[in-house]
């Protein structure tokens, strides 16, 4: 139980949580981004006020240790394993067989080789034990975190955000693995916004907003048959369930073609394969076109190439009618413009006002429109927020007044909330007759902002109706939903 | 072939590289060069040739450097109203055989010894902190990231109408923050993964120097060098 | 009062990064290098390029601000250097070695309290002269006197602005 913690003495980030969990006991933490639910988990593991000189006041029992006290807090790695967020940023070693040698060689284990073979095996790594990190997927390195975290036969496996930046493929595997986790008797903590993956396998359910805990549901029955308590979640940005599909969005008739790409052929490099075969695509103005595809099927390498940062072997690109493809980037000007998925690679200077003032449009109508910004101008991008941080990759991308804006996954990792109002966004910039692409393989983006989706797989491009890729998304998941 | 051990290797290198920095004289010099400088190119022939020659043509502007300050002494050639004196060549000879014995050890060294198994032999052998083994694995891992990062980076600016490459200061200064911004980002998590996996109580791997007898060749041609370079 | 705190796994970690960052702005610049190098010797080479080799220093001071991290800063950048490894390996190990203990010197005056810009700056600066020193044992004979005066000069104002920079980048993005 934690009455109270945080990261600065003066400011208290959580309030009164107080749970429990045995063995084989799964517990999902659900709550909108900002919550305090990794803060949570800092809190109760004692890396809050043993690492990050943060404080907790409060009484933690993880299998007869005390975290936040010093002498325990070194004990804690023996009977806890964390996969973290991002596999980028807890991966340290070389190769994975040594990485998951790591833990073992912390805590003193000796003759481990065998075990470090069978671990890797089980997560489906073994024939890339010796492989680079870096030459891993996505989904690789996932589950390489997760062989790292439970080789030491931890009684608790703690999950925080567990889905983020997995396609449905991943996330599937994922709660395959989270569930054979539970049925070997360990206590599982699962955290989480996008909760729908996760309500058939939790037995304990804890809701946090604003770092006090709102809802706590001990028992799985009672958790499928709170249906109030469900809706109102969504109020915290939280999902619970598949979204519902309420109308599909009539395709208008094409007033004018704006961004028109065909046979598009590209490889990085000759002696490669091809990354892109025939694209063809076509946006009408006011379209928001969604591509939707397993991670690495090429769809950052189309946008690249639509955006000219790269040149198409065959094929055309035209916008407005103006053939651009073999125009280079530089010159191009401002007909479209690519946003991509981390918003600090979009910064240029220190100061929030330097990055307004520039494309075509005055800095005082700038300020005028954008009155978010209005305390913010002298602080450095790089320290706003997450959410602050996207917000002016996007306003950046507006103030260039391209034609076609492109979008490379946006929503990774936000909350509903969050998603809602990019979503506005996207439909304010649009009405003024833009064009916007999106590469994504979030499903919820299908719903209600699609005009045009488009299924990419082995290199090739069509184009579907709204149901058919939802259900292409959903596929993969159908057994967790059942 | 057994191939000497990472350690065998990097002790070489640095001893060789130090011996090169302090030796001032043309015998001294000639020695680590006529040992060091052909079996290196031999090895890096195939993988480095793209560096051998970026030296070569290094080697030209080194002459420039020559001919601009050290030019003293009696001349040597006349050339179109340029007269070359013996200083020129004295010096550009001195520093091309000392850059020539560095290159020698160091393509000895990047041939045949990886990132990987060097850290660990440093870790294990020598007895490396894991201060500064865990650092420089974390550093390798960062690096492949932040070079895709930086690639990224470079993008957005060329498409925001801003220069690929940095020019100025300030320019460096526009890479480094996002560079910092994610970078850091990164080692919080990393670091506070890697105290939940228990480092602070890694204790000393140390296992000891094992050496075979290749190991031994190494070390006896390194001792003969610096023996000879020194009595000379 | 203990002035060696200990190093916590966060601070290794940020240490490595601040190296390959080291590593990544030393590649960036490499063909500028190259380029002035064939141009204009090591001696023109340098004078374009120099302070970006002090940067480790205090870019991991500024950020770390313990006792010893610009050291580790610079030298931790050498070696990851050595390790990738680039073909100056053992050269820029011996160069990051002293740098880095040059730097540190900077901290060391304030008595390790201050980590400011203004330190960070005097460490550029200060790694500037065994950078110099060891120019001097590898390439003396074609530098004279009144060059290496010249080249220290440039040495010296070089590492101390990158210096600024360095600390400027730090304060911009620390949360």
């Amino acid at each position: 139980m934690i009455r109270r913690a945080g990261y600065r003495l003066d400011k208290t980030v959580i309030n009164d949580i107080k749970f429990s969990l045995s063995g084989g006991e799964l517990l999902l933490v659900v709550g909108p981004s900002g919550s305090g639910k990794t803060t949570l988990l800092l809190a109760m593991t004692g890396v809050l006020n043993n690492l990050l000189n943060g404080f907790v006041e409060g009484y933690v029992d993880l299998s007869g240790i005390n975290p936040l006290t010093p002498e325990d807090f070194p004990k804690v790695p023996k009977v806890v394993g964390v996969v973290l967020q991002d596999p980028e940023k807890q991966l340290s070693m070389p190769t994975p067989i040594d990485e998951v040698a790591f833990t073992l060689e912390n805590l003193g284990f000796k003759g481990f080789e065998e075990l470090l073979l069978s671990t890797l095996g089980r997560v489906g790594l073994l024939n890339k034990a010796t492989t680079p990190t870096e030459y891993l997927s996505g989904g690789e390195k996932k589950r390489l975190c997760i062989a790292a975290s439970i080789i030491h036969n931890p009684k608790l496996v703690i999950f925080d955000e567990p889905t983020a930046n997995l396609d449905p493929w991943g996330v599937s595997e994922v709660i395959k693995y989270i569930n054979d986790l539970k049925v070997e008797g360990r206590a599982v903590i699962v955290i989480e916004h996008k909760a729908r993956y996760f309500t058939k396998l939790a037995d304990k359910f804890l809701l946090i907003n604003n770092g006090r805990q709102v809802v706590y549901l001990e028992g799985r029955d009672s958790l499928n048959n709170s249906l109030d308590i469900i809706e109102s979640l969504e109020s915290y940005g939280v999902d619970t369930c598949k979204p519902k599909l309420k109308s599909v969005l009539k395709r208008s008739s094409c007033r004018e073609v704006v961004l028109e790409v065909e046979g598009l052929w590209f490889r990085y490099l000759p002696n490669k394969d091809y990354v892109l075969r025939g694209i063809n695509l076509r946006l009408c103005s006011g379209d928001v076109g969604v591509i939707v595809g397993r991670n690495g099927v090429g769809k950052t390498t189309l946008l690249k190439v639509i955006a000219g940062f790269y040149k198409p072997e065959k094929g055309f690109i035209k916008f407005l009618s103006n053939d651009f493809t073999k125009v280079r980037k530089s010159i191009k000007g401002r007909e479209v413009f690519y946003v991509p998925q981390e918003p600090d690679y979009m910064f240029i200077h220190s100061k929030v006002l330097d990055e307004l003032r520039v494309g075509t449009i005055p800095l005082e109508e700038v300020l005028s429109s954008e009155l978010w910004v209005k305390d913010l101008l002298n602080e450095s991008p790089y320290r706003l927020s997450h959410g602050q941080r996207r917000w002016l990759a996007y306003t950046i991308a507006k103030l260039y007044n391209p034609k076609v804006i492109l979008f490379d996954e946006p929503t990774a990792g936000l909350d509903l909330l969050l998603l809602k109002q990019y979503l506005s966004w996207v439909r304010e910039v649009v009405s003024q007759g833009k064009v916007v692409l999106i590469a994504t393989h979030d499903v919820r983006l299908l719903y209600e902002l699609a005009t045009r989706v488009f299924i990419m797989e082995d290199g090739c491009l069509r184009e579907v109706g709204v149901e058919e890729a939802i259900e292409y998304l959903e596929g993969p998941l159908r057994w967790s939903n059942d | 072939m057994i191939k000497p051990k990472p350690t065998t290797l990097f002790i070489y290198g640095l001893v060789i590289t130090i011996l090169a920095f302090i030796s001032r004289r043309f015998e001294q010099l000639l020695i680590l060069a006529l040992v060091n400088t052909p079996v290196g190119v031999v090895l890096g022939f195939r993988r480095y040739s793209v560096i051998i020659a970026l030296f070569f043509i290094g080697l030209i502007g080194l002459f420039v450097n020559a001919l601009m300050f050290s030019n003293v002494g009696n001349p040597v050639l006349e050339f179109y109203g340029l007269v070359i004196r013996e200083g020129v060549f004295t010096a550009f000879v001195n520093v091309m055989l000392r850059l020539l014995s560095i290159l020698g050890a160091t393509l000895i060294f990047i041939t045949q010894v990886n990132a990987r198994d060097l850290i660990k032999s440093l870790e294990c052998e020598l007895g490396l902190p894991k201060t500064i083994a865990f650092a420089t694995a974390v550093g390798l891992r960062m690096l492949n990231i932040l070079e895709r990062d930086l690639r990224e980076i470079q993008l957005v600016r060329v498409e925001r109408g801003f220069r690929k490459y940095p020019i100025t200061p300030s320019d460096i200064g526009s890479f480094l923050r996002p560079l910092l911004s994610l970078g850091l980002e990164r080692a919080l998590w990393v670091g506070i993964a890697a105290e939940l996996r228990g480092f602070s109580q890694r204790s000393s791997r140390r296992v000891g120097i094992k050496i075979t007898y290749v190991d031994i060749c190494v070390y006896t041609l390194l001792i003969t060098q610096v023996i000879t370079v020194l009595m000379i | 009062m203990s002035m060696l705190k200990r190093y916590t796994a966060l601070d290794i970690t940020y240490l490595a990064v601040v190296a390959a960052i080291a590593g990544v702005i030393f590649a960036l610049t490499w063909n500028i290098y190259f380029i002035s190098s064939a141009v204009g010797g090591p001696i023109v080479a340098r004078v374009v390029s120099y302070g970006l080799w002090f940067i480790g220093a205090p870019l991991a001071a500024t950020l770390i601000r313990k006792p010893g991290s610009a050291f580790l800063g610079e030298f931790l950048g050498a070696l990851v250097e050595t390790l990738i490894p680039t073909y100056g390996a053992f050269t820029n190990l011996i160069y990051g070695f002293a740098q880095g203990l040059a730097s540190e010197l900077a901290y060391a005056l304030f008595k390790y309290r201050k980590y400011d810009v203004l330190q960070a700056s005097l460490s550029g600066a200060l790694a500037g002269f065994p950078c110099v020193v060891l120019d001097a044992l590898l390439f003396g004979e074609v530098f004279t006197p009144d060059v290496m005066v010249f080249i220290t000069i440039a040495a010296v104002v070089s590492g101390a602005i990158y210096g600024v920079i360095a600390a400027l980048a730090v304060k911009s993005v620390r949360r």
